[in-house]
């Protein structure tokens, strides 16, 4: 996935869980408080996974470049 | 294996996602059996209720029904048809690794919602379709975004050809999404609370609800799970399918006709004659494509018969294909109207499901895993395949079990109710039936339980496996037990 389909879809995401917020607040019963905070935590959790994933990507990269011998392919 | 192929980085598939659903299957497996043990104890011995609103019957049994089709289901469709769209079309997942991340954990947030809401009392009511509107519209996103990564990763496929479990598969997830959102059309009374009312009323509602019903299992429990038969057996047999012109002609047929047989949940209700003959008459006629897909499957096994007896994997994959015939003859047969005027709201269907869902959906998908997890964890084979014919043996003893039990039950609770005394009186009591119901739901808790005991002997077989443990048994598992890059050299 690219850099930019990443922060798009990162904000879709973070867009997900601050209506999810908006829902847990104005909840008139148990099942939309519950649906709301549910959604926020995995806009959280989800979003922390991109950043995660973004990070490993370059990490391992920048390792595969320092020790590259052409030996990561499939038997 | 082709040089191109040989030239592939070692994670050129995502199979990372692959992972995670197999072990949703399995872990939603083991929920899913286990609540249907303890509802089916509550109806021998109504005392489990509890006195607990949350522990009753009536919350549990959504629970039992979406976590067996959902859940365990789902999550064996999602791990399946993300391996094999890859596998087959020679081409990575579209979208990358967060959007199938996003299938992933969007799926578990789905079933944990629709999950907690029964328990809590939330439900529409409408079976198979009990979430609320706020879950069906979370569910619609991540279906959307499924389509969108199957059907992405077929158009930029390497491989000209489309395999036919491909097929399936894409039919499964089209025609899913059109029934949900249909049978799911609601008016909530707050955007900002749970409760809604459905579009549709009276006998038009259901009508629909019974589109939605059948097809949810033709197409969700039948459709997906035929393009897991049409990899996995042609696969683990390591013989070609059997007929390739009759897999094409079983696809249209089958996804042709399904959509029809829906009425024959609506036999001598308000639903007009005519279209309770409709829905009669193609649920008959869809026996032929059924059974075009058990011969297919079946007879993939041509010139690897003794296979059978040696690979406990693959007679996982052949009996369910086996009870997959069993239930597409006993479903038909059922959905004629003078037959189902004696089986509705019986123990019969419940009998007729549970052959359906443990011998079809969940033999098809326990040989799948056994298949899957040495492949996508790098191992040589199984811990063991010794407790995998454990397995399969205590699983077969627990659905006989169930489905004579229910069968018997059920063409008793039929000809009880219908009895009629000398003076043209009903012969018994509905209590009476209920009495004489206990024998048997005892015996179908014992089935479940059995059922249940196999699955758990699956847990501990894959966690070994996974773990790294060496296979015990190693010199009995078939060449194909192994990941592709461990498996030893055939002699020549």
């Amino acid at each position: 996935m690219s850099t930019l389909s990443s922060w798009l879809f990162g904000s879709v995401i973070a867009i997900l869980g601050f209506l999810g917020l908006l829902a847990a607040a104005r909840a008139l019963d148990q099942g939309i408080e519950y649906f709301g905070l549910a959604l926020f935590a995995f806009a959280v959790l989800f979003d922390f996974g991109l950043i995660r994933r973004a990070y490993g990507v370059q990490e391992r990269a920048a390792e595969e470049s320092a020790t590259d011998d052409g030996s990561n392919i499939a038997a | 294996m082709t040089a191109a192929a040989l030239q592939r980085p070692i994670d050129f598939y995502n199979e990372e996602v692959v992972r995670k659903f197999t072990l949703a299957t399995i872990f939603w497996g083991v929920v899913a059996f286990t609540v249907g043990v303890v509802i089916a104890l509550q109806l021998a011995f109504p005392e489990l209720n509890l006195g607990l609103p949350w522990t009753t019957f009536g919350r549990l049994r959504p629970v039992h029904t979406s976590a067996a089709i959902f859940a365990f289901g789902g999550n064996a469709l999602f791990a399946t048809s993300l391996f094999v769209v890859q596998r087959t079309c020679r081409t990575p997942l579209f979208g990358g690794p967060a959007l199938a991340d996003f299938i992933f954990w969007g799926y578990q947030l789905f079933i944990v919602l629709a999950a907690s809401g029964y328990v809590l009392g939330i439900t529409e009511g409408r079976e198979y379709a009990e979430p609320e509107w706020y879950v069906d519209l979370w569910l619609t996103v991540v279906w959307v975004a499924y389509l969108v990564v199957f059907l992405g990763t077929i158009i930029r496929r390497r491989e000209p050809h489309i395999y036919v479990a491909n097929w399936f598969y894409l039919a499964f997830i089209v025609t899913v999404a059109v029934l949900h959102i249909f049978n799911n059309l609601s008016l909530p009374v707050s955007p900002f609370g749970a409760k809604s009312y459905s579009l549709f009323a009276g006998v038009q509602d259901a009508m629909l609800q019974w589109w939605y019903g059948h097809n949810a299992v033709g197409f969700f429990l039948t459709a997906g799970f035929l393009g897991m038969m049409y990899y996995f057996v042609p696969k683990r047999a390591e013989r070609p399918v059997y007929s390739y012109r009759l897999s094409i002609i079983h696809f249209w047929s089958l996804i042709f006709l399904y959509i029809w047989a829906g009425p024959h949940h609506l036999h001598y209700t308000a639903l007009p004659d005519w279209a309770q003959t409709l829905g009669m008459t193609f649920s008959v006629m869809l026996w032929m494509p059924s059974w075009g897909g058990m011969i297919n499957g079946v007879m993939t096994l041509s010139g690897a018969w003794d296979r059978l007896r040696t690979d406990p994997v693959l007679r996982f994959l052949v009996t369910s294909v086996g009870f997959y015939g069993m239930s597409t003859f006993e479903g038909p047969v059922m959905s004629i109207r003078a037959v189902n005027s004696l089986s509705h709201y019986t123990d019969w269907t419940i009998g007729h499901v549970h052959s359906g869902a443990l011998g079809w959906v969940g033999f098809i998908s326990f040989g799948a895993v056994y298949h899957l997890v040495p492949v996508l964890w790098r191992r040589t084979g199984l811990y063991s395949d010794r407790l995998v014919a454990v397995h399969f043996w205590t699983a077969t003893i627990g659905i006989v079990l169930y489905v004579t039990s229910m069968w018997v039950s059920g063409i008793m609770q039929g000809l009880m109710w219908r009895a009629y005394d000398q003076l043209g009186f009903l012969q018994y009591a509905f209590i009476e039936s209920v009495e004489a119901m206990h024998p048997y739901y005892i015996l179908r808790a014992l089935g479940g339980l059995l059922f249940l005991i196999g699955s758990l002997v699956m847990v501990y077989n894959i966690w070994r496996t996974i773990r790294g443990d060496e296979p015990v048994d190693a010199p009995e598992q078939p060449r194909i037990a192994a990941a592709p890059e461990l498996r030893p050299v055939p002699a020549e």
